[in-house]
C-alpha cells in the first residue's frame, strides 16, 4: 500500500470509530432520490426509513420500478453525479454518511459496506483475472503483502464453496459457470469484512437449483461474520426463510414493514397480500390460473395523489384516491404499514365487499377475456 | 503465448528493417512469418494471405502494362534500341501477362528487385534495395513517432472526455477533434511550416538528418513532420476511444469495482481501459493504410528521404520497373502488419483466446 | 392493458437515452423505464440543428458558384492580370490592383476564379467517384448482403483484395499508369486528367462503400418485412430493390456525405504527389502543389491556405452533414 494511500486510510479510521455495540448499526431516515430527467422529476425512492442491527437481515421486496435497487444504491451512495438529488440522512455506526462526496465514501466502500450485484456476468470486469479482482480489493484497504492477499484470496474463494481455489485464482469470469461466479462476487465483497452487505437479486440471474445454495452460503456467511445484510429481491419466497424483517415497497415508499413471521400471518396492505397471493402454490390444482397484479407499474414521475396503490388496489375507496396514508403502526411492535383499508380490519374486509359488489375492477388484466378480472375472479374467501 | 507474439513481431520487424536482398535470407524469413500466421491465425488465414499476395503483386508487375506503347522509352530515355530492347527481354515486356508476372516474382523473391535505370548509362543502374535501406527506417520511424505521439494525447483525452462525458471540456475537445478531422494532414502541415519554420525557424522545413548525426537535430526535423500526421490520427483516436469508455462506463463491473472503494484513477485506468482498448487496436489497424497514404505525402512535402518519397521521386522519373517494386513492398507490408494485428487481436481479448483454444 | 406506443423505443434505446441523461442505467432499468413511459411520444424526430444547416447553406452555395461560373463578373483563370502577381488579399495599399478580393497568384492569376474554377473539377471529380463507388460498390454490397452464400464470399473476398493495397497507393498507381492511355483516347489533357482521377478515385471508394452497403443490407434483410415479400411471391430482385434498398439509402447517404469529403481531400493529395490534372487547368489540389514553393519562401502564402481553406469548409460541411444525416436515420449508432 502506498504511503499517501496508508495515511488516507488511517485518517479514515479515525473518522469512523467502530459505534457502541449496541446500537443500530445503520439508521436511515427519510431518505429520498429522485432523478432529474427531460420529463420530469423521477422519484424513485421517495421517502424511506428504517434501522438495521448488527447481524441481521432485511428483505426488500418489490416489483421492478418499486426503486428497491436504487434504494440500496441510495443508502451506499453508489449513484451518479449529475441530475440526481439525495435527501435525507443515512446514518452508519452513529456518523452521518449520506451527504458524503465519493473521495469520503470510497472509504467505507469495500470495507465497511459492500455490495453483491444481480448479474455476475456483467458485473465481473470481463478481462481480469478472477484472483486479482478479489486481492485488489484486499490490498487497496488493508495494509498486507501481496503474497498475503493471494493467501487470502485463496481462503476467500474457498469459504464460499468454489472447488480448487488456487487454480481459480487464474481464471476469467467467462470460464466459470453462473453460479461460481456469483460466488466469487460474493468472495469479493466478504473480502475486507465488511459490517453491512447489501445483496441485489443475488439469485435472479441464477439457474433454481443453484439459487438455493446461494443463498445458503450468504446466510452462513452473514452468521459466521456477524455481519448485517440487506437482501433486495422481487421474490418473497427467496425472503421467505431468510429475512429477519422484511419491507414492502412499491412505488419509492416502503409500503409494509415487520418481521418475517408477522408479515406473513398478520399483513395488512393489499398489496403484500396480493404478492403473496401471486406465488403459485404446490397445493394448487394444475392449469389453475395464475394471479396477477392487474394494472401498470407506477408512475415515478409527478405521481398521482394518494395512495400509489389505488389504481391496483381491490379494496380500494375514494379516500385512497384522495389522500395518502402514512406509516401506521400496528398491534405487533415492529410492524407498521400504509393503508387505510387494511387486509383483516373491519374496514378492509367492508370495502373489499363494496367494490365486489359494485363489480369494480381495479385495471386489472382481464386475463380470460370474460369480463372477469383475475383479482375479482378470485373470491375473498382465498386465504394468505 | 504473449510473449512469443510480441518476440515474433520485433523479429518481423527488425528483418523488414535489415532486410537483405540474398535469396536464403528472404526464404527463411518467408517461413519463418508462415509458421507465425499458422500457429496464431490458422490455416485459412495464411491461405488468404498467400492469395492476398499474389493478387496485390499480380496488380503491381501489371501496371507497367497500362501505358500505351513502349515504356522503355520513358524509362531510359536517350538510349540506343538494342539497350531498350534488352530491357524489354528482362522486363518480360515482349512475353504475355502471366510469363512477366512470372519473370517479376522470381526476381522479385530471389532480391533481384529491379533497378533504377539511369539516363544515358546501360540497363543495369542502381538496384532499388539499396536505396531502400536508407528509405525504409526512415518511413519508419516517421510512422513510429506519429503513433506514438497520436496514441499519447488521444488515450488520457479519449478517457478525460468519456469520463466527464456533456461537460463543456468535452464538448470543446469533441469540436476540436471534429475540425481536425476535416483538416487534411498536409494542410496541418503547411501551417506549421508556415508557422514554425518558415516565420520563425524553429524547426527545419526540410529534410532529414539520422539518429547517429544528431539527436535533437534528428527530432527536430522529424517532429513537424509527426505532428501532421498524428492530429488526424488524435481525432479519431480520442472519439472513438470516449465513445468506446462511455459504453464502458456504464458496464455493471464498473460500478462493482466502485462499490468496493477503489479510487477513480484506478478504475478508469485499470477496468475501463483495457475492454476499450480493443476498439483502439481496431480503429489503429484499420487506419494503418490511410497512415501509409500520410506517410507519403508528408514525406513528399518535408522531403524526408524514406519509402514515400522514393516512390514520389520513381513515378516522376518514369522508372516504371522501380515503381512496381515500391509498390509490391508496401503492399507486403501493409498485408503482413494486418495480420499481425489480427493475431495480436486474438492474444490480447482472453474472451477470444480461450474460445479459440476451446475449439 | 393498453397496446404500448407505436414508436415505442427498445430496451437498447431506453437505456441508451437514460444513460444520457446519467441515469443509473444498471438500477435494473426501473427508473429509465418509468422515464420513457412519463413522455409516450418515442423518439422526437430531431430537427436539422443550426451546424447542419450551415451546412447545407455552404455546400449549396458552393454548387451555385460553380454552376454559374462563366456568367459571374470574374476573370478567366488562367488569364494573368498585369500586377496582381503576389497580391495580397485584402489589398488596400495604391499599388494594388481592385477587384480582386482573395489575390493574385504567381503568375498573376485571380485567386477568386482560380478557386472558383478549381472547385468545378475538385467537386466534379470527388462526385463522380462517389457515384462511381455507390453504383458499384453499393450494388456488389446489395447484392452480397442479400444472397448471402457463395454470392457473399466471392464478393467480400473481391472487396478485401482491393482493399489490400492501401488506398492511396491504390489510387496513385492507377491514376499515374492509366493517364497516358486515356488521354490517347480522349484527346485532350484537361479531360483526361479528370476522367482517370474520376476512375482511379471510383474504383478506391468501391471496396469501402461496398463492405458498408453489405453491413446494412445484411440488418435490413433479416427483418420480416423481407420474409413477408419472400412469402408473397416476390422475386428476389425485385425484393432487393423495392424492399430492402430504400431502407439502406438512408444510412448511405451519410456514407455518401462522408465519403465526399474523404475523396475531395484525396484529390488534392494526388495532386500533391504529382497524378493530379496538370497545370494550367485549376483544381484545388494543383494550386496548392503550384504554391508551394511560395509558401516555403514566405512570398505568396496566401495561396496555400486559401485553397486549404476552402478545402477545409468544404469537408468540415460535408462531414458535419453526414453525421447529421446519420444520427437521424441510423439505427444501430448510438450518438456518438
Amino acid at each position: 500500500m502506498s504511503p499517501k494511500r496508508r495515511k488516507a486510510q488511517l485518517d479514515a479510521d479515525e473518522r469512523f470509530p467502530s459505534a457502541p455495540l449496541d446500537g443500530p448499526l445503520l439508521e436511515v431516515d427519510g431518505i429520498k432520490t429522485h432523478f432529474k430527467t427531460p420529463r420530469g422529476l423521477v422519484r424513485a425512492v421517495d421517502g424511506v426509513s428504517f434501522s438495521l442491527e448488527r447481524g441481521r437481515t432485511l428483505g426488500v421486496v418489490g416489483e421492478s420500478g418499486s426503486g428497491k435497487t436504487v434504494l440500496s444504491r441510495s443508502i451506499m451512495g453508489l449513484l451518479p453525479k449529475k441530475n440526481v438529488v439525495r435527501e435525507g440522512s443515512v446514518r452508519f455506526e452513529n456518523r452521518e454518511v449520506g451527504q458524503l462526496p465519493p473521495q469520503e465514501m470510497r472509504h467505507i466502500w469495500g470495507s465497511q459496506m459492500a455490495m453483491v450485484f444481480q448479474d455476475p456476468m456483467t458485473s465481473l470486469n470481463p478481462v481480469m483475472r478472477v484472483g486479482k479482482q478479489i486481492t485488489e480489493s484486499l490490498l487497496y484497504h488493508l495494509d498486507i503483502s501481496r503474497t498475503y492477499a493471494n493467501e487470502l484470496a485463496v481462503a476467500l474463494l474457498e469459504s464460499v464453496g468454489i472447488p480448487e481455489p488456487a487454480r481459480r485464482m487464474r481464471e476469467y469470469p467467462h470460464q466459470l459457470s453462473g453460479g461460481m461466479r456469483q460466488r466469487v462476487m460474493i468472495a469479493i465483497a466478504l473480502a475486507c469484512g465488511p459490517k453491512l452487505l447489501f445483496a441485489d437479486e443475488p439469485t435472479t440471474a441464477l439457474d433454481v437449483t443453484v439459487q438455493a445454495q446461494i443463498l445458503d452460503l450468504l446466510q452462513s456467511q452473514q452468521r459466521e461474520r456477524f455481519m448485517a445484510m440487506i437482501l433486495v429481491t422481487h421474490d418473497l419466497g427467496v425472503v421467505a426463510g431468510r429475512a429477519d424483517e422484511i419491507a414492502v415497497m412499491y412505488a419509492g415508499k416502503i409500503v409494509e414493514r415487520a418481521p418475517t413471521k408477522v408479515l406473513f400471518t398478520e399483513m395488512r396492505m393489499p398489496y403484500t397480500e396480493a404478492l403473496l397471493q401471486s406465488i403459485p402454490k404446490l397445493s394448487d390444482k394444475s392449469h389453475t390460473r395464475l394471479r396477477v397484479i392487474g394494472g401498470r407499474p407506477p408512475q415515478l414521475i409527478n405521481p398521482p395523489t394518494g395512495c400509489r396503490f389505488a389504481p391496483r388496489c381491490p379494496y380500494v375507496q375514494d379516500k385512497c384516491r384522495t389522500e395518502e396514508p402514512p406509516l401506521m403502526p400496528a398491534e405487533t411492535p415492529g410492524h407498521e404499514f400504509r393503508c387505510w383499508f387494511p387486509v383483516g380490519t373491519p374496514e378492509g374486509k367492508a370495502a373489499l365487499e363494496r367494490n365486489r359488489q359494485a363489480g369494480i375492477a381495479p385495471a386489472a388484466e382481464d386475463v380470460a377475456g370474460n369480463g372477469k378480472t383475475a383479482t375479482t375472479a378470485a373470491a375473498p374467501s382465498e386465504t394468505a | 503465448m504473449v510473449l512469443g507474439a510480441v518476440a515474433l513481431g520485433v523479429v518481423v520487424v527488425l528483418a523488414v528493417i535489415v532486410f537483405a536482398p540474398t535469396g536464403v535470407t528472404v526464404a527463411f524469413f518467408t517461413l519463418l512469418i508462415s509458421a507465425g500466421v499458422v500457429v496464431f491465425a490458422g490455416w485459412r488465414r495464411l491461405v488468404q494471405v498467400v492469395v492476398v499476395l499474389i493478387l496485390v503483386t499480380f496488380f503491381a508487375s501489371v501496371l507497367i502494362r497500362l501505358q500505351p506503347g513502349d515504356p522503355t522509352n520513358a524509362i531510359i530515355p536517350f538510349s540506343t534500341e538494342e539497350q531498350r530492347e534488352e530491357l524489354r527481354e528482362e522486363l518480360g515486356l515482349n512475353e504475355n501477362i502471366f510469363v512477366q508476372y512470372w519473370g517479376f516474382l522470381n526476381d522479385f523473391v530471389r532480391g533481384d528487385t529491379r533497378y533504377y535505370q539511369s539516363a544515358g548509362q546501360q540497363v543495369s543502374g542502381q538496384p532499388v534495395w539499396d536505396r531502400l535501406g536508407t528509405a525504409l527506417p526512415v518511413s519508419l520511424l516517421l510512422m513510429l513517432y506519429a503513433q506514438i505521439l497520436a496514441l499519447a494525447i488521444a488515450i488520457p483525452l479519449g478517457i478525460l472526455t468519456a469520463y466527464r462525458a456533456g461537460s463543456r471540456f468535452d464538448k470543446g475537445v469533441n469540436t476540436t477533434a471534429f475540425g481536425f478531422l476535416a483538416l487534411p494532414n498536409f494542410v496541418i502541415a503547411y501551417i506549421l511550416i508556415y508557422y514554425l519554420a518558415v516565420e520563425n525557424d524553429f524547426f527545419p522545413t526540410q529534410g532529414y538528418t539520422t539518429f547517429g548525426e544528431s539527436a535533437t537535430e534528428h527530432f527536430k526535423s522529424l517532429f513537424l513532420p509527426a505532428v501532421a500526421l498524428s492530429l488526424g490520427l488524435i481525432a479519431a483516436y480520442m472519439r472513438l476511444l470516449r465513445s468506446d469508455m462511455i459504453q464502458t462506463l456504464q458496464e455493471d463491473f464498473i460500478t462493482m469495482a466502485r462499490s468496493k472503494g477503489l479510487s477513480t484513477r484506478r478504475i478508469l485506468l485499470l477496468h475501463a481501459l483495457r475492454p476499450s482498448s480493443f476498439t483502439l487496436l481496431t480503429v489503429a489497424a484499420i487506419n494503418l493504410g490511410a497512415l501509409i497514404g500520410g506517410v507519403i505525402i508528408i514525406e513528399v512535402i518535408f522531403q524526408l528521404p524514406g519509402v514515400g518519397l522514393l516512390l514520389f521521386q520513381a513515378l516522376n522519373a518514369d522508372q516504371y520497373p522501380a515503381v512496381q517494386t515500391l509498390i509490391a513492398i508496401i503492399a507486403i507490408v501493409y498485408v503482413l502488419a494486418n495480420v499481425v494485428v489480427d493475431v495480436l487481436y486474438a492474444v490480447l481479448d482472453p474472451r477470444i483466446r480461450h474460445a479459440r483454444t476451446a475449439r | 392493458m393498453p397496446e404500448p406506443p407505436a414508436d415505442t423505443l427498445t430496451d437498447r434505446q431506453i437505456a441508451g437515452e437514460a444513460a444520457a441523461e446519467g441515469l443509473p442505467v444498471d438500477a435494473g432499468f426501473e427508473v429509465a423505464i418509468a422515464a420513457a413511459e412519463a413522455g409516450t411520444e418515442g423518439v422526437a424526430k430531431k430537427r436539422l440543428g443550426f451546424g447542419a444547416w450551415l451546412s447545407i447553406a455552404w455546400l449549396v452555395l458552393l454548387l451555385l458558384v460553380m454552376a454559374l461560373a462563366p456568367v459571374l463578373p470574374i476573370e478567366s483563370p488562367r488569364a494573368r492580370v498585369n500586377g496582381l502577381a503576389f497580391q495580397q488579399p485584402l489589398c488596400n495599399a495604391a499599388d494594388c490592383v481592385a477587384g480582386h478580393p482573395l489575390g493574385g497568384d504567381a503568375i498573376g492569376r485571380d485567386m477568386l476564379s482560380r478557386l472558383i474554377y478549381g472547385a468545378r473539377n475538385s467537386l466534379f471529380i470527388a462526385g463522380m467517384a462517389t457515384v462511381i463507388g455507390f453504383l458499384v460498390g453499393g450494388f456488389l454490397g446489395l447484392v452480397a448482403g442479400y444472397y448471402r452464400g457463395r454470392t457473399e464470399s466471392v464478393v467480400v473476398g473481391l472487396l478485401d483484395v482491393m482493399l489490400s493495397i492501401p488506398a492511396l497507393i491504390l489510387a496513385l498507381s492507377l491514376a499515374t499508369f492509366l493517364q497516358d492511355r486515356i488521354q490517347d483516347i480522349v484527346g485532350s489533357s484537361e479531360t483526361a486528367g479528370r476522367l482517370t482521377l474520376t476512375f482511379a478515385l471510383g474504383i478506391v471508394a468501391i471496396p469501402t462503400v461496398g463492405r458498408i452497403t453489405r453491413a446494412n443490407t445484411l440488418v435490413w434483410s433479416q427483418r420480416e418485412f423481407v420474409t413477408a415479400a419472400r412469402a408473397q411471391g416476390a422475386k428476389n430482385f425485385r425484393i432487393m430493390f423495392r424492399e430492402v434498398l430504400p431502407n439502406v439509402v438512408p444510412a448511405m447517404a451519410a456514407i455518401a456525405l462522408l465519403a465526399l469529403g474523404v475523396l475531395i481531400i484525396a484529390e488534392a493529395a494526388l495532386s500533391i504527389l504529382g497524378a493530379g490534372i496538370t497545370p494550367p487547368a485549376p483544381t484545388w489540389g494543383n494550386i496548392i502543389t503550384e504554391g508551394f514553393d511560395y509558401l516555403t519562401n514566405g512570398r505568396a502564402p496566401h495561396i496555400v491556405f486559401e485553397a486549404s481553406a476552402i478545402i477545409f469548409f468544404t469537408v468540415l460541411a460535408a462531414n458535419y452533414l453526414g453525421d447529421a444525416v446519420r444520427e437521424r436515420f441510423d439505427v444501430r449508432e448510438a450518438r456518438l
